[in-house]
């Protein structure tokens, strides 16, 4: 058992390792985490779950991209992959704070920005029903329903691709009209979101760490209520 | 307010001056471009580029007599509104795409509003090419025609043509030999015949010329590039260009594909925008050379597939959206005058604002009004003509119609509907009184074999349709005799056998054969018999057991087998008291049946309600109903059956229940039974007709539905099995024949789409619409004119209760008719009439269309491959389009691979904050002093730089030129990092943080024409990253595909791209490692593939062949995407070493 400062090293360095993107880092301090005997629940949450919202913070402020989102997520996975049975064996899965069903809707096959977004929600401790990209219309439906899940994100790069979307939204509402929907992909905006019927969007790819973060305290805030 | 035409207001547009009243709700954008007035705008109207900024000038403006204020537009949104500060907000400013007139405004323009005349880089590259033209002239002199030598002036000049210059075979265009009489004789007997490939004379010119000129063109997203080429020497006599006229309709492909989605016309319209601008550009190069254009006698273009789409007018959706296929790969030649020709759909041709509604009505879309007119002129036999373009059953169906094209005759609001079904059979026994001539068979012209199984209405409607068409037909029946249903399940007193004969004789007569005594059990042998399609109408037979006590007595027998016995001339014995239960056609039939037979009482019972305006009604026809009771049948209503009653194996009668409902509220049989006597009803024999259902022992390859019909598309019949259809009662379950006639007809629309490969769902012709409006004022009552029946006592089994109109009554009864017709709006759209005037070139002149490669690897890179030939090179070279979507090439003569790339409109200089285009005052050459980290510029149409000058050089933005010298610039000189964020560790007097975030000064506000300072921000780099990066990242997933690790050679290609900076491209890391000496500049490669396919025929083969040879891969399917793609965004790459720019890169730490 780690004594309570060793903990706060192993987990401070466990943060800069993920903040810097650096993947070994990450794995190392994890396996150090773990075989010091810190908790894998804290590892998680003030480790991992914490660098994530810094990263998040460092994106706002336009110093981190794109690229450097992508090296954290797979920085992040790394680390949580190690966790996982940790976390499994200690029998304190936390229950998740709510569920997701996202994807790219049909004829679009760019999912970086839902990628992010799906990253996002992980690390929050959300549960997250990935559909992949080009999903038909159907789907989303279907997952829904089987899932339950409180929002259901659809993800369009192309104006072209986007035109689906209207029609998967009434097809959401009118099987379940508590869903919410949020919209992301270059071409949405706040009007289309109206148009379209939706809750909410998340601008573009690079704009989905603050947007997820957005979600997150807006259904919070529902939750307390 | 003072505003106001009819909805319009007065929009003005300074500082041009250009004013009009345009429609309310539409944007200022819109109006700009109705007004002439030339707006900037990128991102198709949707808020995303910012670059149609505008200013609302309030006040009155008594010059124009109206008050401007912003009350005037539609409020701001949140979208448009972060593109503004507040002052600007204060100011007035909006964009013009999102803001709606709402009344009288004046509008000013700001500068960098303004579209500047891009600059066109697209000249012409000198590049050897080997001259072989398609089209060549030919100088002959002909023999004078005289009167011992009458041959024809064209055989005249193919003789000639031939012997002098070996060319056979030749084919001469219409509109040319429209012309060749004269030119001939123009040119005493002396032409110059241009022949297209050796095989068309395409041109015929009096005399002897020798110029002959070709036109190869560019059709880029941004602009258009001509090349007026000399065919005889291959030079460039001059070059023409302009902007895409369809830029106002959104600046990328996507957006454009995007507005021919969500605006009707849409594809017309930029079809329409490119074919003026291809006339445009035609006009210019002709006048600029001194030549007329219809001298030019070839033509080749390229462009991007979206471009390709749009000029082909062919449905670009389809490229827009996974998985991307083309319409059409192959390379294409149409005559220069067909060019975007539509010829319109046959149904749009006729009454385009709908339909006679009682057309509308019949399933079977018999044209209701023209027989009825024919009728009313006393012309029977023309009248049974335009019957039988739709159905082949008058006679029958003029009996037994259910006729739901009198529930929709107009008639009705004035007295009562036509008697329309009455009609049909008028005109049919006409024919028969007549002297029918037998038809002549239909020729068959299609070779495709069609078997159809059952000889009922469906079937025979199938056939027929399919026959008329020319296909051969083969009808299979199981039973002795044809006419399913018609024949065996309907009684005599309602459709004599003479009739059916009759029309089943004439679908004979058309060519249709019928095996009669031939069941069928399995698709599997048709289909080994050779024939192509099949169509299933065996309708539905068995009929459904009640399940009651007693059903199982002697003496209880069913509808079906009982008409099915007498109809065959069989004897049935029945008791001298019949009940039949039912309610329906087939119930009432068999009731009437048993009267004919001798019966004394017949009862007949059933769940439904005798009230025939309830929910419950009985499904029978009212007329049948009367007459059923005229004859002596009672009908006892609502009654539900509990058992049939017997004693010793006798039947007595039934023991009834009352039926208090049948259907419930959404229409779903569910009986409800109530409490309270019923009757008993005395029986002797009892006659089951309730329902029928198909055998479910035939074609058990093929899904059913649980209640054991088969199930098919609603729409197409196609059931499961591929090229297999069906139709009628075994699809619908017991229906009636005029349904059944028009699944006929529906399955054979679809069988011909199916042979021919279309798909028989979105290629069909649509449903017709019926007209809406049709005016009834002052129409005199005329009551419909009853239909005489037979005298009771005279009534029998075998003898028509209905006797038919007699002639004069008939034409009567047509002359009601209020023609809806003529209320149809015939509208020929404007488009359709202005189109087919094509390219005005020579008439006769082809235009040959490159191939494309794949989904968004267009003909303009195939331009690109024919010009640079890596199929002919041992090196491996990277072919790199640059474009607002980049394209690459990769490989040698063994292998060619190619990928498509997002770059986005950054490199052309959209999207960014001060981006702008190739246009003068746009800032292209960038230089940073990494000591001073202080900056020089240079603009276009300026040889100096900005340092050098003390006049106002008035810079107006940054084009991609710019952008991609700027940020390896700011890069090297450590303003920013290899992430590409500005270093927080360095202050500097341009640098500045706006808005949240780090910008750099390029030019100060005094240096420009819009009076503010021209940076370049966060955003701006992150954009040219992601573009960059997309481009760097494609490429490795090629080398990784190809399995190279090192470039020979790297070609910049693309109209741009000659004007990109080698080194800082390679710097910025738009493209892995390469010796700079290998970096080649090509320009506007395209457009010179496209000369190249002009002047010789063997690059047209090249570009076909290799086309297909070159192997397309989709890059986001690389499960390593997202981190090659991640990687490839820093400057240059994060992990990737570049040798060959090491003494220029700062250390990686």
């Amino acid at each position: 058992m780690a004594s309570d400062e060793r903990t706060q090293e192993i987990l401070k360095e466990l943060r800069e390792a993920l903040i810097r993107y650096d993947e070994d880092g990450v794995v190392e301090w994890t396996k150090t985490a773990i075989d010091e005997g810190v908790d894998p629940f804290a590892a998680a949450l003030e480790g991992l779950a914490d660098a994530m919202i810094e990263v998040g913070e460092l994106y706002n402020k336009r110093k981190y991209f794109v690229p450097e989102l992508l090296l954290c997520s797979d920085a992040l996975y790394a680390g949580l992959e190690i966790l996982r049975p940790a976390i499994k064996a200690s029998g304190r899965e936390s229950e998740a704070k709510g569920s997701i069903v996202l994807g790219v809707v049909e004829g679009d096959v760019h999912d970086i920005g839902k990628n992010l977004i799906k990253m996002m929600f992980d690390v929050a401790g959300w549960t997250v029903y990935d559909l992949g990209k080009d999903v038909p219309l159907e789907k989303f439906l279907e997952e829904q329903l089987r899932t339950d899940s409180d929002i259901v994100g659809l993800s369009a790069l192309m104006t072209t691709s986007m035109i689906v979307m209207p029609e998967i939204i009434k097809k959401l509402k009118e099987r379940n009209p508590n869903v919410r929907i949020m919209l992301g992909g270059a071409p949405i905006n706040q009007e289309l979101v109206e148009k379209y019927g939706a809750d909410g969007f998340a601008t573009n790819a690079g704009n989905a760490v603050d947007e997820a973060m957005n979600l997150l305290k807006m259904l919070k805030k529902e939750e307390t209520k | 307010m003072p505003d106001s035409e009819d909805g319009n207001h007065l929009v003005i547009f300074q500082p041009s001056g250009s004013r009009g009243y345009i429609d309310r709700g539409k944007s200022l954008k819109e109006a700009s471009i109705t007004l002439g007035v030339d707006i900037e705008g990128v991102c198709g109207e949707k808020a995303i580029c910012g670059t149609c900024k505008v200013r609302i000038e309030e006040g009155d403006f008594e010059k124009y007599g109206i008050r401007s204020t912003r009350d005037n537009l539609s409020p701001m949104g949140p979208t448009e509104r972060k593109f503004f500060n507040l002052q600007q907000e204060e100011q007035g400013y909006r964009l013009a795409c999102q803001t709606k007139i709402l009344g009288d405004v004046v509008i000013f323009v700001p500068e960098e509003s303004r579209m500047g005349k891009q600059v066109v880089r697209k000249e012409a590259t000198d590049r050897p090419i080997e001259l072989k033209p398609v089209v060549r002239k030919y100088y002959v002199e002909l023999q004078k025609a005289s009167l011992d030598d009458t041959l024809g002036d064209w055989e005249r000049l193919s003789d000639k043509l031939n012997k002098e210059f070996h060319l056979s075979n030749l084919s001469i265009d219409y509109q040319v030999l429209l012309e060749l009489q004269n030119a001939v004789r123009e040119g005493d007997w002396k032409v110059t015949a241009s022949v297209w490939h050796g095989k068309e004379v395409i041109k015929v010119e009096p005399g002897r010329v020798e110029e002959a000129y070709g036109l190869a063109v560019d059709v880029g997203t941004s602009t258009v590039a001509g090349y007026l080429c000399d065919l005889n020497d291959g030079r460039v006599i001059t070059t023409g260009s302009m902007m895409n006229p369809q830029v106002v309709y959104g600046e990328d492909v996507m957006s454009r594909i995007s507005f021919t989605m969500t605006n009707p016309n849409g594809l017309e319209i930029l079809n329409n925008a490119i074919l003026d601008g291809l006339n445009g550009i035609a006009e210019e190069v002709a006048a600029v050379a001194g030549i007329k254009r219809q001298d030019i006698v070839d033509m080749s273009i390229v462009g991007n597939t979206c471009m390709h789409h749009i000029f082909l007018n062919t449905d670009p959706r389809y490229i827009g959206r996974s998985p991307f296929p083309p319409a059409l790969h192959h390379s294409i030649d149409l005559k220069a005058r067909d060019w975007g020709l539509r010829i319109p759909p046959e149904e749009d041709t006729g009454q385009k604002g709908g339909y006679p509604p009682c057309q509308v009505g019949c399933p079977a879309g018999v044209n209701g009004q023209d027989f009825l007119y024919l009728i009313a002129q006393g012309k029977f036999t023309e009248a049974l003509e335009v019957v039988r373009m739709a159905i082949p059953f008058a006679g029958v169906l003029g009996r037994v119609c259910t006729h739901p094209c009198e529930t929709e005759c107009e008639r009705a609001d004035v007295d009562e509907p036509l008697s329309i079904r009455s009609l049909h059979r008028f005109i049919a026994d006409h024919a028969l009184t007549e002297k029918r001539g037998k038809p002549a068979p239909v020729e068959k012209t299609k070779e495709d074999r069609i078997a159809v199984i059952g000889s009922g209405p469906s079937g025979l409607s199938c056939a027929f349709e399919l026959v008329k068409n020319g296909y051969p037909v083969t009808v299979f029946e199981a039973a002795a005799e044809c006419g399913g249903m018609m024949r065996y399940g309907i009684p005599e007193y309602r459709l004599p056998k003479q009739i059916l004969d009759s029309e089943i004789s004439y679908i004979e007569e058309l060519g249709v054969e019928i095996k009669s005594n031939t069941p069928v059990k399995s698709l599997k042998d048709v289909f080994n018999q050779r024939y192509k399609a099949i169509f299933v109408g065996t309708g539905a037979w068995n009929s459904q057991k009640l399940h009651i006590p007693g059903e199982d007595a002697k003496g209880v027998i069913y509808a079906l087998d009982f008409l099915h016995k007498v109809n065959s001339g069989k004897k049935v014995v029945l008791g001298s008291k019949v009940a039949v239960i039912g309610g329906g056609s087939v119930a009432v039939d068999a009731a009437r049946l048993s009267l004919r037979l001798g019966v004394k009482e017949v009862n007949l019972v059933c769940l439904e309600s005798r009230d025939l305006a309830s929910k419950d009604r009985m499904p029978a026809q009212d007329l049948e109903i009367a007459q059923a009771e005229e004859e002596g049948v009672r009908v006892h209503a609502s009654l539900g059956i509990k058992k049939i009653m017997t004693a010793e194996g006798e039947i007595t009668g039934l023991e009834t229940v009352n039926c208090v409902s049948v259907m419930d509220s959404e229409g779903g049989f569910s009986p409800q039974f109530g409490e309270g006597s019923a009757p008993t009803i005395p029986a002797e024999t009892v006659i089951i007709a309730i329902d029928q259902k198909p055998d479910e022992q035939d074609f058990i390859e093929l899904d059913r539905t649980p209640s054991g019909t088969l199930t098919v598309d609603e729409t197409t019949l196609e059931t499961n099995i591929k090229g297999v259809f069906a139709g009628g009662d075994v699809v619908s379950g017991p229906a009636d024949v005029i349904g059944a006639v028009s699944a006929g007809k529906e399955a054979a629309i679809s069988i011909e789409l199916y042979l021919a490969g279309m798909d028989p769902k979105t290629s069909r012709p649509v449903p017709l619409t019926p007209i809406e409006e049709i005016p009834k004022e002052g129409v005199e009552t005329e009551t419909r004119k009853p239909v005489p029946m037979l005298e009771l006592d005279k009534r029998s089994r075998s003898v028509e209760v209905e006797l038919g109109f007699e002639k004069q009554t008939a034409v009567e009864e047509a002359q009601r008719c209020l023609h809806c017709g003529i209320y149809a709006q015939k509208e020929i759209s404007e488009t359709d009439d202005a189109r087919g005037l094509g390219i005005r070139i020579s008439p006769g002149a082809y235009v040959h269309i490159l191939p494309i490669e794949a989904g968004f690897v267009g003909a303009d890179n195939v331009g690109v491959l024919i010009a640079e030939a890596p199929y002919k090179q041992d090196s491996i070279e990277l072919i790199i389009d640059i474009g607002t979507n980049g394209e690459l090439i990769l490989g040698n003569r063994e292998r060619l691979i190619s990928a498509s790339c997002a770059t986005g409109p950054a490199f052309e200089g959209a999207e960014l904050k001060f981006g702008m285009r190739a246009a003068p005052g746009a800032i292209e050459k960038v230089e940073i002093d990494p000591d001073t980290k202080d900056v020089r510029f240079k603009v276009i149409d300026e040889e100096r730089w900005n340092i050098e000058i003390t006049e106002a050089i008035g810079a107006k933005g940054i084009c991609g030129s710019g952008i991609i010298d700027t940020i390896p610039q700011l890069f090297l000189a450590g303003i920013i990092d290899r992430t590409g964020y500005f270093r927080e560790d360095i202050s500097h007097p341009r640098l500045r943080e706006t808005d949240g975030q780090m910008e750099y000064v390029i030019a100060w506000a005094k240096e420009t024409s819009i009076g503010q300072d021209i940076v370049v921000c966060q955003d701006d780099i992150r954009a040219i990253q992601l573009g960059k990066g997309a481009m760097y990242a494609g490429s490795k997933i090629l080398m990784e595909t190809l399995g190279v690790d090192k470039l020979d050679k790297v070609i910049l290609a693309g109209a741009f791209g000659s004007y990109i900076d080698k080194q800082s491209a390679a710097i910025l890391g738009m493209f892995p490692d390469c010796d700079p000496k290998n970096v080649y500049s090509v320009g506007n490669a395209a457009g010179d593939g496209a000369r190249m396919a002009l002047l010789n025929g063997d690059k047209r083969k090249e570009a076909d062949e290799f086309a297909r040879k070159v192997e397309y891969i989709e890059l986001t399917v690389s499960p390593e995407f997202d981190k090659t793609f991640a990687r490839s965004m820093w400057i240059p790459h994060m992990k990737d070493d570049f040798p060959h720019l090491e003494a220029l890169l700062p250390d990686k730490d």
